[in-house]
């Protein structure tokens, strides 16, 4: 099963544009903005990503995949979606 | 990350200047304001512009390993080659273990083991002679960071270079900072040269500065803010105390900023460790503002792995579980920390309760900041609205925390309920000044509030150029500032305040607290009469304090009070209790030996022989020779010197005996004198005071009379009684009740002293020994009551010598035992003994000459 990258990002940043920054347009959030580095994302807003994408996307996550190394960004969160749409 | 386009060889030298021109500036306020110097930071910094100033000019690929390299070399030239050789042992095997060719559980299973030895060294029940130069380092490196190292290590998919592995435990500001931010393993290697190069430095020199600043900060708050326990008595010093008790959390903030910052001048662009936190809206803001690598840490570790486990049983319930273990994790942890760096795994109702509040609180906001409709966010409330409710929310927040930081700051809850309550009796004005001051910040926070919400406050994005700028000439200011503060600090009261701040040194709090402690009324309580004496000492352990703990001005654990270390015995009189007798033992690392009557003293016969004039000093542990070895207290040494000038030529021994016991305060003398001072026939009373802190010492030893049911003069008794003193009262509150009688008490002291001495024949003499140190030298308060009490002396009918000065042009950190413990050593004593026996000489009278 693949999905189109542009999709996963698109949704992933009307998510966290309504969490993160309410009330501004969803494209704010860059591509490369980090968001858990850079302070946005915190442990409510990363479970509600978390749940979020396994619910639209139907993909798991395991807990060592919370971290920087695979949600720090818009663009990362799209690959890593990705990459489990591809293995499935 | 390698840059694609590399600025031109003139641009990156132009750029290196700067920096290391920066680094100069920064290196000059932190050897000006001796910033952290007591945890080696001043010696460091040449070592971070040298090691700068290499690494920069590296290919890329050899900086790790120059940093690491540098790091080791660093711990050789700080903690000397055989500590420093050890801790570089000791950090490798624990990173060998981590990758020996064995089942990943096995591998955990031998770092706990060797965690667990190294414990047992730390905890002294095993020792060695560089366990606790050695562990309190290692530990700071490796106590957080070996657990996340394994938690990544078992998710590894990418091979890591060697080097970044020892450079993330092998962090060159850890050798002097032991209270290190949590740095995560995986942030570590993506945020390595992640943008050009000059940004990364030119950011760590502003978090540098901005470091240097909040240290500052702290020295203004530890220096004027935070009140001795004694004037703790209304609203205003409870809110001081209260508000100062938060505010010193400016200290780690500062502390963090400055590591970060050191990182970032080797490439490391961690993210900020605090981000205004003073300024957060909720308490789950606050917990992602402040200390945000603590968080990240727990939330890895603890909090997503509970979660994610839990989630299927529903979300709500595993948010909750996964956050009350957050928050018991971190109270544990925090004592797990203290126990790496301080060897004592502390378990106080006070932490308890702090982490239980803050879980609750916490629990209920995010149960809250969950369930919120996002849409509702969304929908914008007026911008005034807005802003009020803003500022409300962050004072609410603001004012939690300085009562939460409060307690936690506090000896118990008891204590800190009794400390709030100081607040009850304070007068309606007093309440509407505190609402008005709120009403203000209320007002001003609601305007800083709407100027936040238009953008007005975003500070301007720098460039390097500009940032150079900025933070250079800021430091430069600071260094031209200290300067100038210290030649006018005598003409000006701001330059005063200013140059106060260019050491540290203690505050009226510590120094308060000290002085009890020289006074052997004992840090660890006055209960020492109460419950400590006739007790067996304390295990003391025989071992030198680590290098960072012997500079600062704490006392290392074996440095105990008299009554810890089993000097004492209970007497049924308001002396309260006195030195046991013939005892031989160590006392502060120094031999210290009492005679068969219980001076610290070699013998005397009770009866004095012939041809023989005797002083009887009385005192308090200056005089007894806290923290000197037998023989190289002051009276020891004056006695020594009478005999060897004035003893042949006037055909005289002399005898000085020693009755100074640690603790003792005016009417523990007078109960000498009533008890048997004059059975061993002195000629002479000197009766030794040292400063108007004494009023502490002894006004505190009042409780213990009210409980154990001492009986006491008429007199003091009356005073006792019209100060309402009782048993259940705190110290500070004894304290607090009698300082308005402190007059009182020391006249009726001194008159009674005189009277027993004229009774007898004796001569009363009074005499002013300063101590090396004096911490209150710029209270104005202070003089006068020194003045006054050297007049209530004199009109007492004591004859009275002043030593004022006696330390002149001597470095007091010289003359003091040790740099935590202001009692005079060896040389203060030689000074004191000397102009001592030069006041006796011009008085002939008393010392068995002319005109006797």
């Amino acid at each position: 099963m693949t999905t189109d990258i542009e999709v996963i990002k698109d949704a992933v940043r009307r998510h966290l544009a309504e969490r993160l920054v309410p009330g501004d347009d969803p494209s704010t959030l860059a591509d490369a903005r980090p968001l858990i580095s850079g302070g946005l994302m915190d442990s409510i807003t990363t479970v509600a990503l978390i749940t979020f994408l396994e619910e639209r996307f139907g993909v798991t996550f395991e807990a060592h995949e919370i971290g920087i190394d695979y949600l720090d960004s818009v663009e990362l969160i799209a690959g890593t979606v990705a990459a489990k749409l591809e293995g499935k | 990350m390698e840059t694609e386009t590399k600025p031109s060889l003139p641009v990156r030298l132009g750029r290196f200047a700067a920096v290391l021109l920066q680094l100069g500036a920064i290196g000059a306020v932190a050897h000006l304001f001796e910033i952290e110097e007591s945890l080696g930071f001043v010696k460091l910094v040449p070592v971070i512009a040298g090691g700068f100033a290499i690494h920069a000019w590296l290919p890329r690929h050899l900086r790790m390993g120059f940093f690491v390299l540098l790091t080791a070399g660093a711990a050789l030239y700080l903690l000397g080659p055989l500590a420093g050789a050890l801790l570089v042992a000791a950090g490798l095997a624990l990173i060998g273990l981590c990758h020996l060719p064995i089942p990943f559980l096995a591998r955990v299973a031998l770092v706990l083991a060797a965690a667990a030895g190294l414990a047992a060294l730390r905890a002294e029940w095993l020792e060695t002679p560089w366990s606790s130069t050695v562990l309190p380092v290692l530990g700071a490196m490796f106590m957080f960071r070996l657990i996340v190292y394994l938690y990544d290590l078992r998710h590894e998919k990418q091979p890591v270079p060697l080097f970044t592995r020892l450079a993330y435990f092998f962090m060159l500001p850890n050798l002097c900072f032991p209270l290190f931010p949590v740095v995560d393993f995986k942030m570590f290697q993506r945020t390595y040269f992640n943008e050009d190069d000059y940004a990364i430095y030119q950011k760590g020199l502003r978090w540098i500065l901005l470091g240097m600043v909040h240290l500052l900060l702290y020295r203004a708050v530890y220096l004027y803010l935070i009140p001795a326990p004694s004037r703790v008595e209304d609203l205003y010093s409870v809110l001081q105390l209260v508000t100062s008790a938060y505010l010193q959390y400016v200290r780690i903030s500062g502390m963090f900023h400055v590591i970060v910052g050191v990182l970032g001048l080797f490439g490391f662009n961690l993210p900020a460790t605090n981000r205004w936190y003073f300024l957060a809206g909720s308490l789950t803001d606050m917990w992602r503002r402040i200390n945000v690598y603590w968080r990240d840490f727990s939330q890895k570790i603890i909090y997503f792995p509970i979660f994610m486990r839990l989630r299927k049983s529903g979300q709500t319930r595993a948010m909750v579980v996964a956050t009350i273990a957050v928050f018991v994790g971190s109270w544990l942890l925090h004592s797990y920390q203290w126990f790496w760096i301080r060897g004592e795994f502390p378990i106080t109702s006070v932490d308890m309760l702090f982490w239980g509040v803050i879980t609750c609180v916490v629990v209920l906001n995010s149960l809250v900041e969950a369930r919120r409709d996002p849409d509702a966010t969304a929908r914008e409330p007026h911008p005034l609205r807005a802003a009020f409710a803003r500022a409300a929310r962050t004072i609410g927040v603001f004012g939690l925390m300085c009562l939460l930081w409060s307690l936690w700051c506090s000896d118990s809850p008891r204590d800190w309920i009794d400390t709030l309550a100081q607040a009850s009796g304070s007068s309606p004005n007093q309440w509407g000044v505190a609402a008005a001051v709120l009403a203000g910040a209320l007002l001003a926070g609601t305007l800083a509030a709407l100027a936040a919400s238009r953008g007005i406050l975003r500070p301007p994005r720098l460039g390097f150029w500009s940032g150079a700028a900025l933070t250079g000439g800021a430091a430069v200011i600071l260094v031209a500032c200290g300067l100038a503060a210290r030649g006018m600090e005598e003409r000006h009261p701001a330059a005063g305040y200013l140059a106060s701040l260019m050491e540290p040194r203690l505050n009226e709090r510590d120094a308060e607290l000290r002085t009890m402690g020289y006074y052997e009324g004992l840090l660890a309580g006055d209960e020492v009469e109460q419950d400590r004496a006739d007790l067996p000492p304390k295990r003391v352990a025989p071992i030198a304090p680590p290098p960072a703990v012997a500079q600062s001005t704490e006392a290392p654990p074996d440095w105990l009070a008299a009554g810890d270390a089993g000097l004492m015995r209970r007497v049924p009189d308001y002396r309260v209790y006195e030195l046991k007798k013939s005892r031989r033992t160590v006392f502060k690392r120094a031999d210290f030996t009492t005679n068969s009557w219980g001076m610290r003293d070699k013998f005397y016969p009770r009866h004095k022989p012939a041809k023989t004039m005797r002083i009887a000093l009385l005192g308090a542990s200056p005089e007894m020779g806290s923290g000197v070895a037998d023989g190289d207290n002051y009276e020891s040494m004056l006695e020594q010197r009478l005999n060897d000038v004035l003893g042949a030529e006037r055909g005289l021994r002399y005898e000085v005996l020693n009755f100074g016991v640690a603790g003792w305060g005016v009417t523990q003398q007078v109960a000498k004198c009533e008890a048997d001072l004059f059975e061993f026939e002195p000629d002479v009373v000197l009766f030794a005071a040292h400063s108007g802190r004494d009023v502490n010492i002894s006004l505190r030893m009042f409780r213990n009379i009210a409980r154990r049911g001492i009986a006491l003069p008429e007199e003091l008794e009356k005073i006792v009684r019209a100060a309402g003193i009782h048993a259940e009262m705190r110290k500070t509150q004894v304290v607090g009740a009698l300082v308005p009688h402190f007059e009182e008490i020391t006249r009726f002291g001194y008159r009674k002293i005189v009277e027993h001495c004229r009774a007898r024949g004796v001569v009363p003499v009074w005499v002013h020994v300063p101590l090396p140190e004096d911490y209150m030298k710029n209270e104005r308060r202070h003089e006068v009551e020194e003045t006054a009490i050297a007049a209530w002396a004199e009109e007492a009918g004591f004859e009275t010598i002043s030593l004022a000065g006696v330390y002149d042009g001597v470095d007091p950190e010289t003359l003091k035992v040790a740099p935590w413990d202001n009692h005079p050593n060896a040389k203060g004593s030689r000074l004191i003994a000397e102009r001592l026996y030069r006041e006796l000489a011009k008085r002939p009278r008393l010392i068995g000459g002319e005109g006797r």
